[in-house]
């Protein structure tokens, strides 16, 4: 019979995995884990929906460890909410509740994904094991130290200096801007021109604090930062987005548009030679042009 | 093999706090699993489904980077990633729509019109 350990050394080597933050991550890191995986598995569309919702609340739960809360409660309202019940009306829409019936016509294509999903999960997590210098937090949940220039940012540094050749400044640890107070005393690193003192209001909230609606929007509109036009071109995108799917979705009158039913009607005769896999009996009434 | 003092380990848990690594790791299996997803499915709406599952894993490892290293880019580099994935998935909706009313089925092998 082998030795028991020490006690003492068990519960060192335990006691950092009790944590509340660690124990919390443990629960629902290993949750959303299994609902990932039970989506992928389920063959049934609606379930595989229901497991994804349940996976978001679980990723959901880690951004509001991670302090991001109004990232948290988009993810709830819009993910889990919104585009879930997108989702599921289209599933109920089209009739595709019942599970895939039809027959694989690349059989040989399920274990080479799966060999190949493994192998990059391998490469990806070698990855991580293989860094050495990844930062940690301290007691208190602060950074240790910041590696991008906090001086300027975005667009008057690219205005300040140009786009430089070599790309980026080299990184200069600097403070945390949440550090307390050690930021004035810091002069500004060696090659970026001489800036007067950042007074972004948001650069002094706390960690705790960057993550709420206030700190968020802060951030956000702030011109000092780069994130304004992002914003605006996001904008843009949505509009588009708007647009195309009424368009796409759009049921064609009777003799509106001669390309549109020609196509459709070439659509059909393709269809109905092409395949024989689909079920009989499940062709919906409607949805013709 | 020398042990690794806990103190450099980025696997142990240390400070309370829960390691970088662990969230990486986390990351990097919801986006494989994503992928195999994409894969392995026949049915395009389960395939949106799982190009979500792989947005959202972006989007845990952009938020842990942003907290380890103080910067708030992380988080709005997410609320990006949010936006773009809302678009995409009313577009793609509404293009499965349109096949199936044009097809009476989704099927991804069925629609093979670009086979070359």
């Amino acid at each position: 019979m082998p030795p028991l350990p020490d006690p003492e050394t068990v519960k060192q080597a335990v006691l950092p995995f009790l944590a509340p933050q660690v124990l919390l991550f443990l629960t629902f890191g290993f949750g959303a884990l299994v609902t990932a995986i039970a989506m992928v598995l389920h063959t049934n569309p609606i379930r595989s929906a229901l497991f994804l919702v349940l996976n978001l609340f679980g990723v959901a739960v880690l951004y509001l460890l991670l302090h991001a809360y109004f990232l948290a409660a988009v993810q709830v309202i819009v993910y889990a909410g919104a585009i879930m019940v997108l989702f599921l009306f289209v599933i109920m829409l089209l009739n595709l509740g019942s599970p895939d019936r039809t027959k694989d016509v690349l059989r040989w294509q399920q274990p080479v994904a799966v060999g190949g999903g493994l192998v990059l999960a391998l490469v990806l997590s070698v990855s991580v094991f293989a860094t050495q210098s990844l930062p940690r937090l301290d007691a208190q949940g602060k950074a240790p130290v910041r590696l991008v220039p906090t001086a300027p940012t975005g667009m008057q540094a690219m205005e300040a200096q140009g786009i430089s050749p070599e790309g980026m400044p080299v990184p200069t640890p600097v403070p945390a801007p949440g550090g307390g107070g050690g930021g004035g005393a810091a002069s500004p690193p060696p090659g970026l021109p001489e800036e007067e003192e950042p007074v972004s209001k948001a650069a002094d909230l706390p960690v705790e604090e960057q993550g709420t609606v206030r700190g968020i929007g802060l951030n956000l509109y702030d011109p000092r930062q780069p994130w304004l036009f992002p914003f605006e071109a996001t904008s843009i995108l949505l509009l588009v987005a708007v647009l195309g799917s009424v368009v796409l979705s759009k049921r064609r009158m009777p003799g509106e548009s001669l390309a549109g039913s020609r196509a459709a009607e070439a659509g059909l005769a393709a269809a109905s030679t092409a395949d024989s896999a689909v079920v009989p009996g499940e062709t919906l009434p409607g949805g013709k042009a | 093999m020398e042990p690794i003092d806990p103190a450099l380990n980025p696997l142990i848990p240390a400070n309370g706090q829960v390691p970088l690594s662990w969230y990486l790791i986390l990351s990097a299996i919801l986006f494989t699993v994503g992928t195999v997803g994409v894969l392995v499915k026949r049915n395009p709406i389960v395939i949106f489904m799982c190009v979500e599952l792989m947005l959202n894993a972006v989007n845990l490892a952009l938020i842990a980077f942003g907290r380890y290293l103080g910067d708030i880019g992380g988080q709005m580099i997410a609320i990006f990633v949010m936006a773009v994935a809302a678009a995409e998935v009313a577009v793609g909706l509404g293009i499965l729509i349109s096949i199936f009313r044009s097809r009476e089925s989704i099927n991804v092998d069925e629609v093979n019109l670009m086979q070359g």
